[in-house]
């Protein structure tokens, strides 16, 4: 009778973990807002769109000759170069020891309980680290570059590209954040990707030797980390003017290979999208902005590829390159194309599942990571579900304490 | 010319002055915003003795030409101010409007962003400002050709190497457009 009753308890205990284990596997969503001069961090539980935690995303306190030191570094052609730091300087002689620094991140992501964020755009940037699980302490990793684009993390390992600027990484261990060398590219392989085969790409090979440039001058407008987080994928230019993509070695942070793509002379890289199964989406624009292609890296077998011609035809306007975004959630591939939202079936990118018109351009899409349901910064952030019956249904807004600026999913598969 | 021996200081002796037509049809090329503004690139450098080529890769390296792209960040301020020219602190400004930096005090001027442009990279409506305005072409690069001369290339940037940087930039732009450069 006793063991029955133990028997029960511990069934019971076993199940309520389980349930409890189930329930922690939501994703959850993260928005930035913003509120009287102060910024905080409202997280979401993706399953009810209900809030589950609040906190302050308080300055960065640094000691005030740091601060001197990271205003000092601003390029001195500014009309009056002591506006940067005149008043600190000031102030350090007045006996301030820290001085707050703004905390408005340009772009957040949110990787094993951390939050990643840059800041500084026009100014020298840094880029910080929040623990989400734990009442730690923020850590900060200066970076000093301008025109920030785009920042992923894995294992507490930050990417941070900075347009026409490389891509720099940090952590976890402390210290100052280092530019991936992308001059020494001796032992990268070199790809020219053309119908989905790969050959050698001999003349870039030849050129990046001989001249001792700089692989990643016209790089990166977007990163994305493989789920199994080896490799970095990173969106640019090569040296012959073609899309490329640049492949980091995310333990190394060694730059390992650089695909160039083959194919219509006008064609950029819009965006770049983590598939669970550790692919890379790649959407290449090209055409005036009618054509997309959507190109699939990676992956279990590591080098198939495959690759969908999308006709854009009236979704795009004539003249204009229309904003392309893109997010990847279970079997669905989600793109944001002006002011319409589409999913296509990632199996097979030419099939569309689902369409909706917005009533404007999003500034961000994310998805969770079972493809139920992308959320659209719209001004508010709108959460979209996508039905069984494959369609679009938009709830309302999220209640939020503030204006939102950034967000990012943490997808429980991912974790 | 082998194109590593291609550098800001000599490319003017090694492969000639950058002229107006080849600027432009470089910017062209480059599918630029700043295609028509060739002549007055090529003028105002040279005017102050200072290589066009480094204004052509300057626009290149700070402002991708004015091409907009998703995720470059490139907007109407770049545009304005292709060769990122500071007017002002960007801490002056609020979040999310650092880059107002790049605009120029006007005290009749009034910055309105274009909220219009189906283009990416909107600007933020909180960025709106009186007193300052969009810079001209000109105004740009009349304001990077003196920060060049006073403070020498190294100081456009907060790292070192700006001048390694641009010499990369020449020597793509050397292989990209080599069949308009060299007329092959």
């Amino acid at each position: 009778m006793t063991q029955k009753l133990h028997f029960g308890v511990y069934t019971l205990i076993f199940i309520l973990l389980f349930l409890r284990f189930d329930w922690s596997r939501a994703d959850s969503l993260y928005v930035v807002t913003a509120a009287g001069g102060h910024r905080q961090i409202e997280v979401f539980d993706t399953t009810r769109d209900t809030a589950i935690e609040h906190r302050a995303l308080e300055p960065r306190m640094m000691p005030i000759g740091d601060a001197v030191r990271l205003f000092s570094a601003v390029p001195p052609w500014v009309a009056d170069p002591s506006e940067e730091t005149s008043d600190l300087r000031r102030r350090r002689k007045a006996g301030v020891k820290a001085v707050p620094v703004a905390n408005y991140p340009e772009a957040i992501t949110v990787a094993g309980r951390h939050l990643y964020g840059e800041v500084g755009d026009e100014e020298p940037g840094f880029l910080f680290e929040i623990p989400l699980s734990a009442a730690k302490h923020p850590k900060y990793y200066d970076t000093f570059q301008r025109h920030f684009t785009a920042i992923r993390a894995f294992n507490r390992r930050i990417f941070a590209s900075y347009l026409n600027a490389g891509i720099w990484w940090a952590g976890p261990t402390p210290g100052p954040a280092h530019k991936i060398d992308d001059r020494q590219v001796g032992n990268a392989r070199f790809l020219l990707m053309r119908g989905g085969e790969f050959r050698p790409n001999a003349s870039l090979r030849s050129y990046f030797n001989t001249n001792h440039v700089a692989a990643m001058n016209d790089c990166c407008t977007a990163l994305a980390i493989v789920s199994g987080g080896k490799t970095l994928y990173a969106a640019g230019e090569d040296a012959d003017g073609r899309p490329a993509l640049f492949i980091v070695d995310v333990a190394t942070a060694r730059l390992t290979e650089i695909v160039s793509l083959e194919t219509r002379s006008d064609a950029s890289i819009a965006d770049l999208a983590t598939a669970s199964d550790g692919a890379v989406y790649s959407a290449v624009i090209a055409n005036g902005g009618k054509t997309l292609s959507v190109y699939r890296f990676g992956g279990p077998d590591d080098r198939a590829t495959t690759q969908s011609e999308i006709d854009l035809g009236s979704l795009s306007p004539d003249g204009e390159r229309p904003v392309l975004r893109l997010a990847f959630g279970g079997n669905r591939l989600f793109l944001s194309i002006g002011d319409r939202l589409i999913a296509l079936d990632s199996n097979d990118p030419r099939k569309t599942v689902a369409t909706m018109t917005l009533p404007r351009p999003p500034a961000a899409i994310v998805a969770t990571g079972d493809g139920r349901k992308v959320y659209l910064d719209l001004n508010g952030i709108v959460p979209v579900r996508l039905t069984g019956d494959d369609k679009f249904a938009a709830d309302p807004p999220l209640i939020l304490d503030g204006e939102p600026e950034r967000i990012a999913v943490d997808a429980a598969a991912a974790r | 010319m082998p194109p590593d021996q291609i550098t800001v200081d000599n490319i003017d002796q090694k492969l000639g002055r950058l002229t107006g037509d080849l600027a432009t049809r470089i910017l062209l090329a480059r599918h630029s915003p700043l295609s028509g503004f060739g002549d007055t690139l090529v003028s105002m450098f040279y005017q102050e003795n200072v290589s066009a080529w480094i204004g052509l890769a300057i626009m290149a390296e700070e402002a991708s030409y004015g091409v907009r792209r998703t995720g470059n960040n490139i907007d109407e301020r770049n545009i304005a101010n292709p060769f990122s020219v500071h007017f002002t602190s960007p801490a002056r400004w609020p979040a999310p409007c650092h880059k107002n930096a790049l605009l120029i005090p006007d005290g009749s001027g009034k910055y309105e962003p274009d909220q219009s442009a189906p283009a990416e990279n909107t600007v933020d409506g909180r960025c709106a400002v009186d007193g300052y305005r969009l810079p001209s072409f000109a105004e740009s690069a009349q304001h990077a050709i003196n920060a060049i001369r006073r403070h020498g290339l190294d100081s456009y940037r907060e790292t070192s190497g700006y001048k390694n940087d641009l010499n990369d930039r020449l020597r793509d732009l050397l292989r990209v457009q080599r069949d308009i450069i060299f007329g092959k």
